[in-house]
This record gives structure tokens, sequence and C-alpha cells, in this order.
């Protein structure tokens, strides 16, 4: 249901563009041959400073470090409030989407989706961001090597969103 | 990042030779440039066919129309007077309202690109620690994924978690930018 809604929204967008612009009478088709260009010329650019995140975060999820962490981290949460079962989910999802995912679909499973875990793990899942990747590809393309301020700001707020969003499920969300 | 890249990479090892299991460190390492590999082209797919369509947006005029609505508040934010940076900045935070991810993310690219052309240090401007830090706070109208998902797996209120979400992303937005002028004014003195 939801997944026909996200591709009504994505469809509507793109017509939406064509037709706006086929009355704007621009060349469309050059326009959009341009806007690859300078996709590929994007992608090039990233591509190195990517490539060596995910190589990292491979490591960091196959060898068995974010279980690790678990381990150590989970009581250390578990008295800020935070529910400790959802520590690997956040964990991974600052570097990666789409990993995030799996260990989502893996608490639903374990828990279901509407128990407090599960939606503690979906609110969370959703309103932080893969913070990690997006500081990678942003930068990459500026001549940036000091990020000043940055990451600390960054885990900060998404720390603020952990504990808001665990004090909303323990206080009245079912 | 350097630090932060080291750490990863070494503590991974530490941790497999640790387990006692050393061997599967080197089948891990060399599967793991394939799986990168593998997840960059189709982060570099999503970005070229965006860019297409963002560039017929933006030669038909569409952005600038968007461009109009957002200005005002992020001319409020941001100290930059370079039009083009307010213009993909507006377009990324638009993509970013509407969940379409992908779409943002060569928009996004192109601001920062903006931004730095006016900083020519080797280190980050606050105009663009801030556009990073409102891009990590992941505000979505509706987070289609998410509603999908839990819907997947049975849940019998699916979208019990819209408005928590949304309610918590604004915290952060909230956080976030206080932080970034805070420290940006203490900073500067």
């Amino acid at each position: 249901m939801t997944k026909i809604i996200s591709d009504i929204i994505i469809t509507s967008f793109i017509v939406f563009v064509l037709i706006f612009s086929l009355f704007r009478s621009n060349d469309s088709f050059s326009s959009f041959v341009e806007g690859v260009k300078d996709g590929i010329k994007i992608s090039i650019k990233i591509f190195p400073n990517v490539f060596a995140l995910i190589l990292a975060v491979e490591l960091f999820i196959k060898t068995g470090a974010v279980e690790m962490f678990e381990t150590f981290l989970g009581p250390i949460f578990n008295k800020l409030g935070i529910f400790q079962e959802s520590l690997g989910l956040i964990m991974i999802k600052p570097f990666s989407g789409s990993a995030s995912y799996v260990v989502l679909k893996d608490i639903f499973e374990k828990f279901g989706p509407d128990s407090q875990i599960g939606i503690y793990s979906s609110i969370i899942c959703a309103s932080t961001e893969t913070l990690f990747y997006v500081i990678t590809t942003y930068l990459a393309c500026t001549r940036v090597k000091k990020t000043r301020y940055l990451i600390p700001v960054a885990i900060a707020v998404d720390f603020i969103v952990l504990l808001v969003a665990a004090f909303l499920v323990k206080n009245g969300l079912k | 990042m350097n630090a932060f890249w080291l750490f990863l990479i070494l503590f991974s090892i530490l941790v497999q030779v640790i387990n006692g299991d050393i061997n599967k460190i080197t089948t891990i390492l060399f599967s793991a440039p394939k799986t990168a590999l593998q997840i960059f082209v189709t982060i570099a797919c999503s970005i070229i066919l965006w860019s297409g369509f963002l560039r017929l947006a933006q030669d038909s005029g569409l952005i600038k129309i968007l461009e109009r609505f957002l200005k005002p508040i992020l001319s409020l934010l941001f100290k930059t007077k370079n039009e083009e940076a307010f213009k993909w900045m507006s377009t990324n935070i638009i993509a970013n309202l509407l969940g379409l991810g992908n779409a943002a993310t060569p928009a996004g690219i192109k601001a920062m690109e903006e931004l730095s052309k006016e900083n020519s240090k080797d280190f980050a401007s606050s105009d663009m620690i801030l556009f990073v830090i409102l891009n990590t706070c992941s505000i979505q109208l509706i987070p289609t994924t998410m509603i999908m998902l839990r819907h997947e797996y049975g849940s019998e209120n699916p979208t019990v978690v819209l408005f928590p979400i949304l309610f918590v992303s604004l915290v952060g937005l909230f956080f976030g930018i206080i932080f970034c002028k805070v420290i940006s004014r203490v900073l500067r003195r």
C-alpha cells in the first residue's frame, strides 16, 4: 500500500518535471544529457572517498566488531534509557542505510514491529541519518580536510534523537 | 575522518584476532572491495539518473520557483550570498522533504561545491557544516519505506510512528541549528 504511495510520489514528480519543461519549451533531451554528464562527474569525484568508507564499514560489520561494541556499550545505553536491543541498529545506521534495514528487519522478526523495541527501532531508523556516509559524500567534492565541529555536533544531535525517542516510547506511545 | 577510518579498520581486525579466526580476515578483506564496488555502482546509478532530472528542472526554471519559497528561511540561517548555493540548497531540502533521498544527494553535493568556492581554506566553513548538519537530521514528511516495512512485517498499526518520527526529527533539527550557530559564534569570538 505505502509502496504504491512512494511510487506515486516519485512518478508524479518526474512527470511534473517533464511537463513543466515541455511548457517552458526548452530542449529537455539535451538538458537531461547535460545532467547525466554532471552526475557522472560527481560520481567519479566521490568514488575514492565512498569506496574507502564502505570498505572500512564492511570490515566493521563482517568481523563482528559490532557485536563486540554491543556487549560493552549495551549496559551503558540501557542506563541512559535507550533500548539496548536497538544498539546494533544505532551503530550501523550512521554508515549504511541498506545495512540498517537488514538489522531493523531482524529486530522486527525477533520482537515484532508493534513491540516497544520494534516501535523505538522504527522511529530512530527513520529519524536519524546515515551521517558518516553523508559527511563523506558531501565533502568529497570539496578540498576540505578538517571538519572542525561537524562530526561532534552530528553525533550529539543523533544522541539527542535517541534519548527523546526513548522517552516518547516509554511514556505514552504503546 | 582519518583517525576514525583507521580506527574502524584496525578495531575490526583486532576483534577478529581476539576471536581467533585470523584467516577470516583475508577472506573478508578480499571480498569487501567487491561489495564496496557493487554498492558504489548502485549509488552512482541513482546519482546519475537524478542529476539528469535535476538539470531538466533547473533548465526549465522549476528550481527557481522552488527556491523563491525557501530562500527567505535559508538566508536567515546561512551567511552566503551565493545564488547558486541557495538554489541547490533549496532543491536538496525539497527532495529530502518529499522523501526523494536519491535526488537530494546530487543537489546537496552541488550546493557544497558552491559553498566551498567561497572557502579557500582546508577546513569546513560554518555554512558548510550547518548544511551537512541539516542533511543529517533527516526531515521527511512521509517516511514511506518505514511504513512499508512495518506493514510487511505484520504491524497492526504501521503509521503509529508517523508523528513521533516527525517530532523527533524536528527536535534534532532544532538542536543541530542551535549547536552550529552557538559553536560558530564562540569560535569566532
